[in-house]
């Protein structure tokens, strides 16, 4: 029995010493460099020409009220020399006569064959009639979505906006500040830890730099328009009670209907506070007391002191 | 330009602006839908439904295309209320299990099929409410308390789980301090009462984010588990078998694209058993416990990552009923695209029972299976799978869940089709 016993305990001390020796090589382990480290040279945008003179010159593309594309950033993208810095950009007319606007913009994380990984930071502008910038979002006030299913991680933008003389182009571009930056990702094995409530490895997140190249994904719907699953449970969005045509050629004046049929003014600005949009919610108000729509700053007022 | 690469936009930072953008939206939805389910059908090539190969004596099998049941977690938390900096949040999480035998499989409890559903978390977590700690949060209920474990074999080998409360994330500056009190209730057939309950808590105290080299992390833990008894289980002679586990982790964080874990624990009498909860009833026998282990996960090429793990265990029970248990497993995965990929598995387990006549039991298991994935990677889900398992083992039993196998077999191949998804 004694041989017995002194035999499990020396199997116990290797196996302790066994511990502690490979903790302390732990300790000494090297590892790969993150592939996030890498960085393509981007010498094509400093050797670049301007291609216009000021932003009143932009190259405009037209933008319909409902509308998806994507928007490619690279060396065979128009590139301006802005305030902030040389850029890719598209510039866009954002279509009148449609009523208030929801516009989304989603930037994903691109991962090449080697598993380098990058991010397009966008900065978006919005341009009144003459060029001058009316709104300005920085890429900081995207959102950060991590991976999810087949979504790769993102940064995410959504707002409202009533196309007229003030708000009459979109521009999307980056900066020398963006560019500057990089964005810290969440590593799956932490996600997995947080859908499963398990302690979070400590991981060392994967980071994504910022390009000049990549793709941002542009949306646009009528505001309060409902889609997706629930969309025929829901009825009819927004857009249906504007009927307006997205090719009318002359603008209406900007503090008169947008024609004819009543605007829904107070679902547009539920979907306004929905989104988190206060000013829009406030504008609409506005606009909506100048229609004739009596009480709804006051019921506005009371909706956000219930919030 | 590298000069002005000198910011780094992080995740708490992220984090931070989500929260303070969410405190302006519409607050009725901020409901978070979280869970984890799995399911299928399998079948053995001999016949029958399919079995699951375990060896006999071991806390845990290799997972893949070797799960034999259908497994859910359902979950709801909220932030109830978020303001200067403090914030409550109410968590709950209901888990259903069933045999995956038919369709209609009631989750009564009231039959041997296992057929049961659980409420394993309702809890409400503040944040920021205490002003000296800002970043500590107190907690209450029912919890998944900090559990660290091995997804390639399922096994939980850090997991106090149940009611409690404490608090954690204590920032000492060199690393974080958590305190928690929790139970887990056992029975002792030695109290003459017919509901036998013995209270054991555990008292779990736990130093994390300890840095020790570039990329490296330390955590340590002490959980000390003891029964407070009635004056009916003193009279009757309770003699509770407290007991206390010791834990040392280092994590390295920038491991090839992945993470390596690396542990040691040692546990005396009645915390043996349970990866930290105690069970202090009179039956429990005394004796220690080493168990060492290295787990992870780490990228070899762009289209190929690996799970990996390896764990010696060492029980050392005065009644002669330890065992040793050694196991290694690995899962390559190749991704043909970001939804295809193939993985193998190959895992081993080893039980040496520590009295000498005793069989040690032995098992092997490689599984095959084609995976449509969403996304990339290891932790990607969902994912469906359609398997091939082989397994051959040494001994004369093993941990069936099923009749496909005849007592004297030594070996079997199960096919299927799973679904496995977390959100």
């Amino acid at each position: 029995m004694s041989i017995e016993v002194s035999h499990r305990a020396a199997k116990r001390r290797l196996a302790l010493a066994g511990a502690l020796g490979a903790l302390l090589l732990g300790g000494c382990a090297t590892t790969t460099p993150s592939a996030t480290e890498h960085r393509p040279d981007e010498a094509w945008l400093e050797r670049a020409s301007d291609c216009c003179r000021g932003l009143d010159s932009l190259p405009l593309s037209p933008l319909a009220g409902h509308d998806e594309r994507t928007l490619r950033f690279g060396p065979e993208t128009p590139i301006h020399r802005f305030d902030t810095g040389p850029s890719p950009f598209h510039a866009m007319e954002l279509p009148r006569g449609m009523g208030p606007l929801r516009l989304e913009l989603i930037s994903r994380v691109w991962r090449d064959d080697q598993g380098h990984l990058s991010l397009f930071a966008p900065l978006v502008l919005i341009l009144d009639e003459t060029g001058a910038i009316q709104r300005r979002f920085d890429w900081r006030e995207f959102t950060y979505q991590p991976t999810r299913g087949l979504n790769d991680d993102r940064l995410y933008l959504s707002f409202g906006i009533t196309p007229s003389a003030r708000a009459d182009r979109l521009v999307v571009l980056t900066s020398d500040a963006a560019r500057a930056a990089e964005s810290e990702l969440l590593h799956p094995a932490r996600a997995q830890a947080r859908a499963r409530h398990l302690a979070e490895p400590a991981v060392v997140d994967p980071v994504a730099p910022h390009l000049a190249s990549g793709e941002v994904s542009l949306r646009v719907r009528p505001l309060g328009e409902s889609d997706g699953l629930l969309a025929p449970l829901l009825g009819s969005g927004g857009a249906e009670t504007v009927p307006t045509s997205p090719t009318q050629a002359e603008p209406p004046p900007e503090h008169e209907p947008v024609d004819s049929a009543p605007l829904d003014w107070r679902r547009m600005i539920r979907a306004a506070l929905d989104s988190g949009d206060l000013e829009l919610a406030m504008t609409l108000a506005e606009h909506a007391e100048r229609e004739g729509e009596s009480g709804t700053r006051r019921w506005l007022a009371e909706r956000l002191e219930r919030r | 330009m590298t000069s002005l690469r000198t910011r780094r936009f992080t995740l708490s930072t992220l984090t931070a602006a989500i929260a303070l953008g969410a405190t302006g939206a519409a607050q009725a939805a901020d409901v978070d839908f979280y869970g984890f389910g799995r399911s299928g059908i399998g079948s053995t090539t001999g016949g029958g439904d399919q079995a699951c190969f375990q060896a006999a004596g071991a806390p845990a099998k290799y997972r893949l295309g070797n799960e034999c049941e259908t497994y859910a977690e359902l979950g709801l938390g909220s932030t109830l209320y978020e303001k200067d900096g403090k914030t409550f949040y109410f968590d709950s999480l209901v888990a259903y299990v069933n045999e995956q035998g038919n369709d209609f499989e009631a989750l009564d409890s009231e039959s041997d099929d296992g057929n049961t559903m659980a409420l394993r978390q309702l809890n409400v977590q503040a944040t920021g409410v205490i002003e000296a700690l800002p970043n500590a949060t107190l907690w209450a209920g029912k919890r998944y308390y900090q559990r660290h474990d091995i997804h390639l074999n399922d096994y939980y080998y850090w997991d106090l789980s149940g009611p409690g409360g404490g608090i954690e994330n204590i920032d000492l500056g060199f690393g974080k301090l958590s305190l928690a009190w929790l139970r887990n209730t056992s029975e002792d057939t030695e109290f003459p009462d017919g509901r036998q309950n013995l209270a054991n808590n555990t008292l779990d105290i736990r130093l994390a984010d300890i840095a020790t080299n570039p990329g490296g992390s330390l955590e340590i833990g002490y959980d000390y588990g003891a029964a407070t008894l009635t004056d009916a289980q003193d009279r009757a002679g309770i003699d509770p078998k407290k007991g206390y586990m010791v834990t040392l982790q280092h994590t390295q964080g920038d491991w090839f694209g992945g993470y390596n874990k690396f542990a040691v624990q040692y546990a005396t009498d009645g915390i043996i058993g349970g990866s930290g909860r105690a069970n202090t009833a009179s039956t429990t026998p005394e004796g220690d416990m080493i168990r060492v282990l290295n787990h992870g996960q780490v990228n070899l090429t762009p289209d190929i990552d690996m799970l990996y793990a390896a764990i010696y265990e060492d029980r050392d029970l005065d009644n002669g009923q330890g065992q040793t248990w050694l196991s290694a497993g690995v899962r390559p995965t190749y991704y043909w695209t970001d939804t295809q990929s193939t993985a193998l598995e190959l895992g081993y387990d080893r039980v040496d029972p520590q009295d000498d006549g005793m069989e040690t039991a032995d098992l092997t298991k490689l599984t095959l299976a084609q995976q449509w994935s969403a996304g990339r990677g290891a932790f990607a889900r969902p994912v469906l799978r359609a398997f091939v398992t082989y397994a051959n083992w040494d001994g004369d039993v093993y941990n069936a869940a099923s009749e496909s196998i005849d007592m004297g077999e030594y070996d079997g191949v199960t096919v299927g089709l799973q679904a496995e998804a977390w959100w």
